[in-house]
């Protein structure tokens, strides 16, 4: 009896916890199921996102030693120059979307400038800088569009995260202290009804035979 | 006037033996002195980074100045022939020996100059080659030594 | 050149043979790259004297700085011993082209980018700046005054910050070529069009890669090579094997042959850049033979550039850890 709540063990009180109990309980089932559902999403991203990551890995690492090789033959300055000033710009919109009552983020982008030739993102002259830098911008500008999903993706898994281990810490409060301690609760205070009622019983039982005995005397 | 001429008739051998030696060793000489000077330069820009080939670029820096040598002995050897009663014919004998070693002399020995230029260079790079570069600034040598052969037997042909 | 003008070379050139001896060989080379650490390999090229602040090498990263100072060093060196000072000029006037895009960039974006000059300029750096910032070109040479108006003005149009590069860079070898000529030397005039020749095939075969039309092409291809322009943008989209054929008789014939085979097989142009640097080495290399004149000045300097090159592809692949075989295939070949 060590979880029981500290109540009055009266009828009226038995009622109203019978009632949280039954509310408790579908709140457990509502809880377990959004649990349920928000881990099947979760496994679907923390997938979808694994994927992504390795892809976008592939392709940072072949932008990047392409980019090394540039940087090895060429002097710093002229990289640096040929990078300084960039062709297009880029805008990005964060907006959200609902997945189980979490708000994830959703990131598009745009590119400002002339649009009508997309693969020109090279901004430098070619008599200085080395083909190996044009493999890395293009791989680059590649992977932007990835980069911007993985962080999505990425942002979501988090926050989903988040959202299951609250719900889990719900569900939990719920099936181990909440409706254990009311069942308890209820317990107790039926015993403490019951011992009541015997008592009672007792009670008027020796006043009846306490009675008697008067009427015999008298009589 | 006329007395020039006269004392010139008497004089010309001479004369033309004088300026034969004279020819011969300023031709010879200036061309060692060029040929020395080239190669100095060479040297000196191997000297300035490397002080320790300072004997191997010295020694074919003076390879050149062997003309000037030869120049000098042609023009003793002329002057020595000169006398007071020397031919006209004479004259002219000496003064076209002095040639050969003066014009010979005066070319090869800026050629000289130029391949032992080179050579400095070359031990610049491979001390260990000097040897190579002075025989390559010899092969010069031969036409001055030739030079001066013919020089000194067209001498031998004044009595 | 009369042979008056050849031998005041002489002293130089002679100081500049005994001073290829320091030039990093291969064994060097092969130091660096069995080396463990980058600081390692950074250690040779201190001990090969680089630059002018080594005292001890903590961060192997300052090997930028370490190559820069001994870019500076090398044409300090070669000016102060060339009696001719304006034969450097066709390198100098290279890093003009270079401060004045730095500059006119800067400018457009609004920033200050001082980090980006060289020092090393035919033009003094700090004129240059105030000439670009104040819009007078009166001193400049005449090419590059009409490059910078040219840029200034298709900025103004386009907004387009390639134009700038692409203007200039045409201008530079433009100029390049009007400085070699003027010293009135084939060996020189000779290197600036290879120069010329080996940027266009390469910038050719990049601009196939990105499938760039013939009217950017036109403004892209440098004028003055012995190749003419009009071969690469007549066959800008011949197939490749064609291309190799049409330059297999030029004087790149091997390059190219090599080159292009690799960049099929791999659609990389890196060989092929390799190749070239190789060709203009085996060109200065001639002067190797030569004990006067300036070629073996130029020879040098060209040596020394493709050594740095040597130097900084070493150190990056050490730092970035990259196998030794992936370094040496970038690796140029040597003067020495």
């Amino acid at each position: 009896m060590a979880n029981k709540l500290n109540v009055n063990p009266t009828r009226m009180v038995l009622t109203n916890l019978k009632r949280r109990l039954k509310v408790a309980r579908r709140g457990h089932k509502l809880l377990k199921d959004k649990r349920d559902e928000l881990m099947k999403k979760f496994l679907e991203i923390v997938r979808q996102n694994k994927e992504m990551r390795e892809k976008v890995e592939e392709m940072l690492q072949k932008a990047h030693s392409s980019f090394v090789m540039a940087r090895a033959v060429t002097p710093t300055e002229i990289i640096e120059e040929a990078l300084m000033f960039p062709k297009k710009k880029i805008s990005l919109e964060v907006s959200t979307k609902n997945i189980m009552s979490v708000d994830v983020p959703v990131l598009s982008f745009n590119t400002e400038g002339d649009s009508n030739d997309i693969g020109d993102i090279y901004p430098y002259g070619f008599a200085t800088t080395s083909g190996e830098l044009d493999v890395a911008i293009a791989t680059f500008s590649e992977v932007v569009p990835y980069m911007l999903r993985l962080a999505e993706l990425e942002k979501s898994a988090q926050l989903l995260a988040e959202e299951i281990e609250k719900t889990r810490r719900r569900v939990n409060a719920l099936e181990y202290v909440m409706i254990p301690n009311l069942n308890e609760t209820i317990k107790y205070i039926n015993m403490k009804l019951d011992e009541n009622e015997r008592g009672n019983l007792t009670r008027l039982m020796k006043v009846k035979d306490m009675m008697l005995e008067q009427a015999r005397q008298k009589g | 006037m006329e007395f020039i001429l006269q004392n010139l008739n008497a004089q010309t051998g001479s004369f033309l033996a004088i300026l034969g030696a004279a020819f011969g060793f300023f031709l010879a000489a200036m061309g060692s002195s060029k040929g020395v000077g080239l190669a100095g330069e060479a040297a000196a820009g191997v000297v300035s980074e490397d002080p320790g080939k300072f004997v191997p670029c010295m020694v074919l820096q003076a390879m050149p100045s062997t003309q000037a040598i030869y120049g000098f002995i042609i023009t003793i050897m002329i002057l020595g022939k000169i006398n007071a009663n020397l031919s006209l014919e004479h004259g002219f004998i000496l003064l076209f020996a002095a040639l050969p070693i003066g014009f010979v002399g005066f070319l090869s020995a800026i050629y000289q100059g130029r391949v032992a230029a080179a050579g400095i260079n070359m031990v610049a790079k491979r001390p260990e080659e000097m040897v190579k570069g002075i025989i390559l600034a010899s092969m010069v040598e031969v036409f001055a030594i030739f030079a001066l052969l013919i020089s000194i037997l067209l001498i031998n042909n004044v009595g | 050149m009369s042979k008056k003008n050849e031998t005041n070379f002489l002293y130089a050139v002679a100081k500049i043979k005994a001073i290829e001896n320091r030039l990093l060989d291969k064994s060097k080379i092969e130091r660096m790259l069995d080396a463990y650490t980058p600081e390692d390999a950074l250690k040779v090229i201190t001990e090969a004297d680089y630059g002018y602040s080594v005292s001890e090498v903590s961060d192997a990263h300052i090997y930028e700085v370490l190559l820069e100072e001994e870019m500076q060093k090398t044409i300090k060196l070669l000016s102060d011993i060339s009696p001719q000072k304006e034969i450097f000029d066709i390198f100098m006037q290279k890093n003009d082209y270079h401060n004045v895009k730095v500059l006119l960039k800067a400018e457009f974006l609004g920033i200050e980018k001082d980090e980006n000059l060289v020092e090393t300029g035919a033009i003094e750096l700090r004129k240059m700046k105030m000439s670009v910032k104040e819009r007078s070109f009166i001193d400049f040479p005449p090419i590059l005054r009409q490059a910078i108006n040219d840029s200034l003005d298709t900025f103004g149009r386009t907004n387009d910050p390639q134009s700038i590069d692409l203007i200039l860079d045409q201008a530079c070898y433009k100029q390049m070529l009007e400085s070699a000529k003027s010293l009135n030397n084939d060996f020189v005039t000779g290197l600036v069009k290879a120069l010329i020749d080996t940027v266009n095939i390469k910038m050719f075969m990049r601009l196939r890669a990105l499938k760039k039309n013939w009217d950017f092409a036109q403004r892209v291809l440098l004028k003055g090579g012995s190749i003419d322009t009009d071969v690469y943008i007549n066959n800008l989209e011949s197939p490749v094997d064609s291309v190799i054929e049409l330059l297999r008789y030029t004087s790149y014939g091997n390059v190219c042959e090599s080159g292009i085979e690799d960049f099929k097989n791999t659609g990389s142009v890196a060989a092929l850049e390799k190749l070239c640097d190789n060709y203009i080495m085996g060109y200065v290399k001639k002067a190797k033979y030569l004990s006067m004149g300036m070629a073996p000045l130029i020879a040098y300097y060209v040596a020394k550039e493709t050594e740095i090159k040597n130097v900084r592809i070493v150190m990056t692949g050490k730092i970035n850890k990259l196998p030794n075989e992936q370094i040496k295939e970038r690796l140029r070949d040597l003067y020495v």
